[in-house]
């Protein structure tokens, strides 16, 4: 089992240096301005920083960001760029933001499955309303409505708002995949049965239904995880954290290509993080999951 | 072992306590710094000032009145060279020290930042300095450092002593003296810190805040600048020979914060930010604000023309276009108060016209109008162009209200909001645009240049009449500048604004805006200052 998961593990790590090999050849490929174009576009300075941290022209560039950082030089303008250090503190808040998010969105997925679960009219019109609702509001609404509760008032307040306006949408969306997962099962034969033995209700469900529903749980955390990154762009611009969405969003404006690089394979290597945990999970809770890999 | 510490935060996913706010005083500002290097600052130098005004002092200063007053200069003599030159020669403060309280500013630091300016992003606007269009020549045909260096060496500033500085200009400039007390590239440079530091190690010093640097000589220095949490702080300069006067039961403010937020209103009703604008045509109809404040400011909202094109190329239609407006009506009920004018230059401008000379500008006359009409009849539907985006002038309300107003002389409007506004009219497709024109000092130059013939005014004049009615003004506006008599300057001003507004009707102006904010009352000299920039130089907590 040790070795399907490195195998796994590899697998998905190979997609951080292509996602970095991408994103550089990308930014690389944006045509620098010629000198007389950079008098009414760009500063000198940001042309500098362009040609000079995305290694332009030299053998194995594309290292160049990453070697600036480990030596702790600073990407892109002296204005606007940042250190690693920076770069660490800032990632380090978005990356609490997210965490507690996902806890959130698990908690707004349990309390949606039940929901759903549940028998009756409201039930039932909460749980066709409510993924209708979340699903149609871009998270800076509700970020937004809670700003002006929270903007400037500190202790942890603004960073909870923003873990929960992040949530909503991906817990919703889990709960949907569980409970639609959850009632498939309970309807198979297997349920029945072991009711039919006298197991109680509550039992099956821990002990048979549970176990298979959680694949699905699993599957969908991913995409999860994604959209609670995209998310915080919007709520820390909102709620005003000076966090990684932030920092990612000024690079982008003010034009730091070494600093979206970086942040860009950042992401996804956070994403490839999440992946392989889920990976596995997978491993350990999933038979299937074990025996497919042999 | 730092970044173990850093990592140790990461895995622990927020700091201890996250993100606090500042401490001290408040202010919601619409963009942040784009640098806070005034000598070479940025051509969007707008999101620069209300920092660097706070924290930096020129030569000279403007009274309430937009009068020149000594700054850092204590006194300044001003004479003709036999070359045809302007020389200046100020004598400097000797109790103005840097932020950290035991360096003086002296002659030297001038001519560092003068130096520094003439290279720097908006070099360009210190061109009047002897020796910076050669220094410019240089640059635009990209020789070498060296010889750019020398040429910088040669400008016309010079430390004569500590104390005493001599600026020569190329030509008389009556301008000058109000350029130094505003436009920032003219502010001193701690020289003593910048020598011997490469230019990546001077950007460094100016705009990665640390230690105490960079040095200010105003009421403030820069703490530190977060660029992704957009926020400034600035601290108070304990030794600033620049803090403002307190008065009974009042104290100085310790820390200032310049912040961004997508809900500066909701945050200042809560009590969290002491300061921010109110734009919203909507909130200032309202009347709920109590607290609400008016900066008049030297500016002006006009109607530009595009004299090329028929109808419009004839000055009499113009002419009837300008008389047709009311311009009471066109702002009635759409501010709190609005200065309603027919003449460029603003009345709180020094040098402006008397009120005998504003009588010749064509102003409100529908008889007149319609009578300038039946004979110049206007017979097809006029393009008017106006800026799209958010603004403290009301441009929709206000073209829409031209509209009517034209319509009942029998001139049909179409209106054309773009976002590409600029682009548009340098297109010159456009038939009449709307603009608000803003002074950089407190001297009418900085009105006339947007109309010679290198501004980006569009409107096609520089062709009238083989060109003849744009060198008239160019000429009055050059023989004016040079002027060194008050009275005969602004009437030479005066002649030239009848030139362009009253003889060729290239404009129509409509009124001169005002700026409106909040503050809150335990705030005290928290304002905007007549150009437009959030002016914190004298804040105080009562």
């Amino acid at each position: 089992m040790i070795r399907l998961a490195l195998s796994r593990a590899l697998r998905q790590l190979v997609l951080v240096p292509i996602v970095a090999l991408a994103s550089y050849y990308l930014m690389a490929a944006l045509p620098v301005p010629t000198e007389e174009e950079s008098k009414r576009q760009l500063s000198s300075e940001l042309v500098e920083s362009y040609r000079r941290d995305l290694g332009l022209g030299q053998p194995l560039g594309f290292l160049r960001p990453w070697e600036k950082l480990i030596k702790g030089e600073r990407l892109g303008t002296t204005a606007q760029g940042v250190t690693f250090e920076e770069m660490l503190v800032k990632l380090s808040g978005s990356a609490g933001i997210g965490l507690v998010g996902l806890a959130l969105a698990l908690a707004w997925a349990a309390a949606f499955a039940l929901l759903r679960a549940g028998q009756g009219r409201a039930s039932e019109a909460a749980g066709t309303g409510l993924p209708a609702l979340a699903f149609g509001t871009p998270a800076f609404i509700p970020a937004l409505l809670l700003a002006p509760a929270v903007v400037e008032r500190g202790h942890l307040l603004p960073e909870l708002a923003a873990a929960l306006v992040v949530s909503v949408w991906p817990g919703v969306l889990l709960g949907t995949l569980v409970a639609d997962a959850l009632r498939q099962e309970l309807e198979r034969d297997y349920v029945r049965t072991a009711a039919a033995k006298g197991l109680p209700r509550a039992r099956v469900v821990a002990r048979h239904v549970l176990p298979n529903v959680l694949p699905a749980l699993l599957d969908s955390l991913p995409p999860v995880a994604t959209t609670l990154l995209a998310g915080s762009f919007a709520a820390e611009r909102v709620l005003g954290l000076p966090y990684f969405g932030q920092l990612y969003v000024a690079a982008v404006l003010q034009k730091q290509v070494a600093v979206v690089v970086v942040a860009t394979t950042v992401f996804a290597a956070l994403l490839v993080v999440v992946t392989l945990g889920v990976e596995l999970a997978r491993l350990l809770v999933d038979p299937r999951a074990r025996e497919a890999g042999r | 072992m730092r970044r173990a510490a850093l990592l140790g935060s990461l895995l622990a996913a927020c700091g201890p306590c996250g993100f606090q706010p500042d401490p001290g005083v408040k202010v919601v500002v619409p963009a942040m710094p784009s640098t806070l290097d005034w000598s070479t600052s940025d051509p969007t130098s707008w999101v620069n000032y209300p920092v660097m005004l706070a924290t930096m002092k020129g030569l000279t200063q403007l009274s309430e009145r937009n009068e020149i007053q000594p700054g850092i200069a204590q006194r300044w003599e001003r004479e003709r060279t036999p070359e045809g030159h302007e020389r200046y020669v100020f004598h400097l403060r000797r109790d103005v020290k840097w932020s950290d309280g035991v360096t003086p500013v002296t002659a030297r630091d001038f001519v560092t930042g003068f130096r520094r300016a003439a290279v720097g992003k908006e070099r360009t606007e210190t061109s009047d300095l002897l020796g910076v269009e050669e220094v410019l020549r240089l640059l635009e045909r990209g020789a070498p450092r060296a010889e750019v260096d020398a040429a910088v060496e040669r400008i016309g500033a010079r430390a004569l002593d500590d104390w005493t500085l001599e600026v020569t200009l190329q030509h008389p400039r009556s301008y000058f003296l109000a350029r130094l007390a505003n436009v920032y590239l003219f502010f001193p440079a701690p020289s003593a810190f910048l020598a011997g530091k490469s230019e990546d190690e001077v950007r460094a010093y100016f705009d990665r805040p640390r230690g105490g640097h960079p040095l200010s000589v105003g009421p403030f220095r820069v703490e530190s600048w977060d660029r992704a949490g957009e926020r400034v702080r600035l601290v108070r300069n304990p030794g600033s020979a620049f803090a403002p006067k307190l008065g009974p039961g009042e104290r100085p403010v310790e820390v200032l914060t310049l912040l961004k937020s997508e809900v500066g209103p909701a945050l200042y009703d809560r009590g969290r930010v002491g300061f921010v604008f109110v734009d919203s045509p909507l909130a200032l109809r309202s009347g709920r604000f109590p607290d609400l404040q008016r900066r008049e400011l030297l500016s002006t909202y006009f109607l530009a023309f595009n004299t090329q094109r028929p109808p419009l190329d004839s000055p009499e239609v113009r002419r009837a276009i300008a008389m047709a407006l009311d311009r009471d009506a066109l702002l009635r009920g759409l501010l709190p108060a609005a200065r309603t004018t027919h003449v460029l230059l603003p009345p709180t401008m020094p040098l402006s016209a008397t009120a005998e000379e504003a009588k010749r500008l064509p102003d409100f006359d529908l008889a007149a109008a319609r009578e300038l009409l039946q004979k110049h009849p206007v017979t097809r539907t006029l393009r008017l162009v106006h800026t799209a985006r958010e603004s403290f002038v009301p441009e929709t309300a206000i073209a829409e209200r031209i509209r009517d107003q034209l319509a009942k002389v029998g001139i049909q409007v179409e209106i054309d909001a773009r976002a590409d506004f600029a682009s548009e009219i340098a297109r010159r497709t456009y038939d009449v645009y709307l603009k608000r024109l803003g002074a950089d000092y407190a001297h009418p130059n900085t009105f006339f240049t947007l109309f010679e013939r290198t501004g980006n005014h569009f409107t096609g004049w520089d062709q009238i009449g083989g060109g003849e009615p744009l060198q008239r003004f160019q000429a009055l506006r050059e023989r004016a500048d040079g002027e060194a008599d008050f009275e005969t300057a602004r009437r030479l001003y005066a002649q030239a604004q009848e030139v362009l507004v009253g003889e060729q009707v290239v404009i129509a102006p409509l009124y001169h805006p005002d700026r409106y904010f909040r503050a809150r009352p335990d705030l005290a000299g928290l304002s905007v200052d007549p150009f437009n920039f959030l002016s914190l130089g004298e804040v105080r907590l009562r």
